[in-house]
C-alpha cells in the first residue's frame, strides 16, 4: 500500500468518467453571467468598503506596488540545523544524534532551550529529543506538520483532538489551546506563531483568527489573506492574498501591519515570489 | 469567431475531458464535477487574454477548480458536507481482481475533508509535485507532506478494517 495505490486507483477511477462535451456557446453563456454578477457585486462592495478603508489608507499612504520607505535592515538569519544520515548539525556546528530515519522526517525545528521537535510520518507522530538526542516525548497529531514561532521559542501543532499544541522553550509539555474553528471534523492550520500565546490561525487558505490561551478572536483585515510568515517581534506579517477575479493566476503578495491594520507592500506582477517580514 | 474565440475553442476540445476528470475527483460526483469545470472554464474565459503562458493554461484552470470547488462549499448555498470516517452503507464495488483496493481507495478520498482532497487529487492524479502542489492550492509544502502522509495512513487502516 503505497502512493503508487492512489496514483493507479485514482487515475483509473477517472478513467471511468465521461460527460457530455461542453460546447463553447455554453461556457461563453457562463461567463457572461459571471461578469454580470460581479459588476453587480462590485458597485455593491465599493460602497461598503469605502467607509471601512479609506481613513486607515489615508494615513498611510495606501497600498501601492512600489515600495513607499525604505525596507528596514535585516536580522541576522538564525541559520538552520540539518539532519542527515541520523545526525543533527546545528547552525553553531554542534551535533547530536537522533535515532530516526530521514525518510519519516517532514519537518523538524529545534527551539531555543535546544530540544528537537520533529514532525514524523512513521509513525505518524510529533516527536520532542531532548537537547542530548533522547526521545522526550511523542504526541499524535491531527497533521504531521509543527509551525515554529520566528524567535524559535515555541513549536506548535494540532492535536490529534484537533486543539492546537504549544511547546515553549523551558517548559516540560506543551500548552492546550483551544480548537479552530473549522466545518466537520477537520483540523485548521496555525499559519504562524507571533510568540507562545498568540498563534495566527486559519482554514488552510484564509488566516481567519487569533489564538491565545483565552480563546480565539477574529482577524480583523481589510481584505482575505494568509499569513506566511511573521517579523520575530510579530510586528510586521508577510501575506498570501487571497486569489481575485484580477489575480486568478498567481494571486498576490505582501505584507502587512497589524498593529496599523493595513497593508504596507502589495506585487501580483510576478509567482511564486514572496514577502519576507524582515526584509 | 474571433482568433481570441478559436484559440479558446480550441483548448475547450482538447483538455475538457481530461479536467472533468479532475472535477470529479475533487467533488466526487458527475454533476457537481460538469457544474464545477463550467464554470471554471467560463472564468478561464474571461481571463483568456491575461493567460500569456500557454503551457501553464492547465495549471491556471485547476487552480480556478480547486478555488470555486471550495468557495461554491463555503457559500452554502449547496447542502453543507461535513466530512466523517464512516460512510452510508452502500452497494460497494468490490473489485475481485484487486481485492477491495480500488475501493478503499476512493472510500478514504471521499471521506477527506475538502482541502486535503484537493491535495491527494493534484499530488496523485494530476502527479504534480509537493511544492507544485502547494503553490496551486496556497498551503505550505509541509501541509501537502502531511495531508498525503494522512491520506496514505487513512488507506491503511480501512484496508486493514476490511480484511478483518
Amino acid at each position: 500500500m503505497s502512493e503508487e495505490t492512489f496514483v493507479r486507483e485514482l487515475g483509473r477511477r477517472a478513467e471511468e468518467v465521461a460527460g457530455a462535451p461542453l460546447d463553447f456557446e455554453a461556457v461563453r453563456g457562463r461567463a457572461v453571467r459571471i461578469r454580470r454578477r460581479r459588476r453587480l457585486g462590485a458597485a455593491v462592495a465599493v460602497v461598503a468598503v469605502v467607509a471601512a478603508v479609506v481613513a486607515p489608507f489615508a494615513l498611510a499612504g495606501g497600498p501601492d506596488d512600489s515600495a513607499p520607505d525604505p525596507a528596514p535592515a535585516p536580522r541576522p538569519a538564525p541559520g538552520s540545523s540539518v539532519l542527515h544520515d541520523r545526525v543533527l548539525t546545528r547552525p553553531d556546528g554542534t551535533t547530536v544524534r537522533l535515532d530516526v530515519d530521514n525518510a519519516d522526517v517532514l519537518e523538524l525545528g529545534v527551539l531555543t532551550d535546544g530540544r528537537v521537535v520533529a514532525a514524523l510520518q512513521e509513525p505518524y507522530a510529533i516527536r520532542v529529543y531532548s537537547p542530548d538526542g533522547a526521545v522526550q516525548a511523542t504526541y499524535p497529531p491531527a497533521y504531521n506538520t509543527i509551525t515554529m514561532s520566528a524567535s524559535d521559542n515555541a513549536a506548535a501543532w494540532v492535536g490529534e483532538d484537533l486543539r492546537v499544541r504549544v511547546l515553549t522553550s523551558g517548559t516540560a509539555e506543551p500548552a492546550v489551546l483551544g480548537a479552530i474553528p473549522m466545518p466537520g471534523d477537520d483540523a485548521g492550520s496555525i499559519d504562524a506563531v507571533v510568540d507562545p500565546s498568540h498563534l495566527l490561525v486559519g482554514d488552510h487558505t484564509t488566516t481567519t483568527g487569533v489564538l491565545t490561551p483565552d480563546g480565539i478572536t477574529d482577524l480583523a483585515a481589510p481584505e482575505p489573506f494568509r499569513v506566511e510568515d511573521v517579523s520575530p517581534d510579530g510586528g510586521l506579517w508577510a501575506v498570501t492574498f487571497v486569489p481575485t477575479a484580477d489575480h486568478e493566476q498567481y494571486g498576490c503578495f505582501g505584507l502587512y501591519d497589524p498593529e496599523a491594520g493595513t497593508i504596507t507592500q502589495r506585487a501580483c506582477d510576478a509567482a511564486p515570489l514572496g514577502c519576507a517580514p524582515v526584509g | 469567431m474571433s482568433d481570441r474565440d478559436a484559440d479558446f475553442t480550441a483548448y475547450l476540445q482538447a483538455r475538457q475531458a481530461r479536467l472533468l476528470r479532475t472535477a470529479y475527483l475533487l467533488t466526487g460526483d458527475q454533476h457537481q464535477a460538469e457544474d464545477l469545470l463550467q464554470t471554471s472554464l467560463a472564468k478561464l474565459y474571461l481571463a483568456w487574454d491575461r493567460v500569456t503562458e500557454r503551457d501553464s493554461v492547465d495549471a491556471y484552470v485547476r487552480r480556478i477548480m480547486v478555488n470555486e470547488n471550495s468557495s461554491l462549499w463555503r457559500r452554502g448555498w449547496r447542502r453543507r458536507e461535513v466530512s466523517t470516517d464512516r460512510l452510508p452503507d452502500t452497494v460497494g464495488a468490490h473489485d475481485a481482481y484487486d481485492e477491495g483496493v480500488g475501493d478503499a481507495v476512493w472510500r478514504v478520498v471521499q471521506t477527506l475533508p475538502r482541502k486535503a482532497r484537493a491535495v491527494v487529487v493534484l499530488r496523485y492524479y494530476e502527479q504534480l509535485t509537493e511544492a507544485e502542489t502547494a503553490e496551486a492550492l496556497g498551503i505550505s509544502v509541509g501541509t501537502v507532506k502531511s495531508q498525503c502522509s494522512r491520506a496514505l495512513a487513512s488507506l491503511r487502516e480501512r484496508v486493514r478494517e476490511e480484511e478483518r
